[in-house]
């Protein structure tokens, strides 16, 4: 696939996430998803069935895209995140998100860097509390 | 300046940082460095920074690059360092780094996207926090 077609599709994958929409049959068999705080997540545990983003805000939350640099297979994006936590903290990260496609443009792997301290005092202990 | 050049100019600075070999013809005039701990800071602080490092740490922080990629004038790289501080304690990060450049090929941006909550001991060892 062509670069753009990668760009439209990480973007895609970026406003959707934060809705819980998976779109499978985008996804590579191999597709892993990883942050530092979380390691390595399968592709079965981020589409295995039910809310997992969406229950932890209070109202919508959004990821819009501040920068994109792509090449080859790689979309690299710069992002900022904002929605209010149901623990009624704020949550504002800044990502720079990596995307690695296949050839025929399914999405393989995402790693979202983003800032851990703020995640540590914000997100963290609501999905923590969810998890339990 | 080409994507290539760029990758290289990109590379050249990272390895740069850590050997204390950062010349200022390699920034822009308006340059700016960004981490998600710091904020921003000015080009004289990225200038000076070697000095500090050389005071953090014991020997030399390892910096190795793991991905590349790069679009007209930006160059994000993917890394990993290693280092021993001062203090005898370890160090080691993840990175997600994006160059902007100017068309002249100087570096105009550079944003450090790190694991911040493992950065604290190496920005308290440099005086930066």
């Amino acid at each position: 696939m062509s670069i753009e077609a990668n760009k439209a599709a990480a973007r895609r994958f970026i406003a959707n996430l934060p809705k819980d929409i998976i779109e499978e049959d985008r996804l590579a068999p191999d597709f892993t998803y990883w942050t530092i705080p979380t390691g390595t997540m399968s592709r079965d545990l981020l589409t295995a069935p039910g809310p997992k983003m969406s229950k932890l805000f209070d109202g919508p939350a959004t990821i819009t895209e501040t920068g994109i640099t792509a090449e080859g297979d790689r979309v690299a994006m710069e992002a900022k995140s904002d929605g209010l936590l149901v623990s009624g903290k704020r949550y504002s990260n800044i990502y720079h998100f990596l995307f690695v496609f296949t050839p025929d443009g399914l999405l393989r792997e995402v790693k979202e860097h983003m800032n851990t301290a703020h995640f540590t005092e914000t997100l963290g202990p609501v999905m923590m509390a969810d998890a339990q | 300046m080409s994507i290539e050049d760029n990758k290289v100019a990109a590379r050249a600075f990272m390895n740069a940082t850590v050997r204390g070999e950062v010349r200022d013809d390699m920034l822009a005039a308006d340059f700016v460095f960004w981490n998600a701990i710091t904020g921003e800071l000015p080009r004289e602080t990225i200038l000076s920074m070697p000095n500090a490092l050389k005071e953090g740490i014991k020997g030399e922080l390892k910096i190795t690059e793991t991905g590349i990629t790069a679009e007209g004038n930006k160059v994000a790289i993917e890394a990993v360092s290693e280092a021993e501080l001062k203090s005898g304690e370890r160090y080691g990060n993840v990175y997600h780094f994006l160059f902007e450049f100017a068309p002249d090929g100087r570096i105009k941006r550079m944003a450090e996207h790190l694991d911040s909550s493992r950065v604290m001991p190496l920005l308290k060892a440099l005086g930066l926090v």
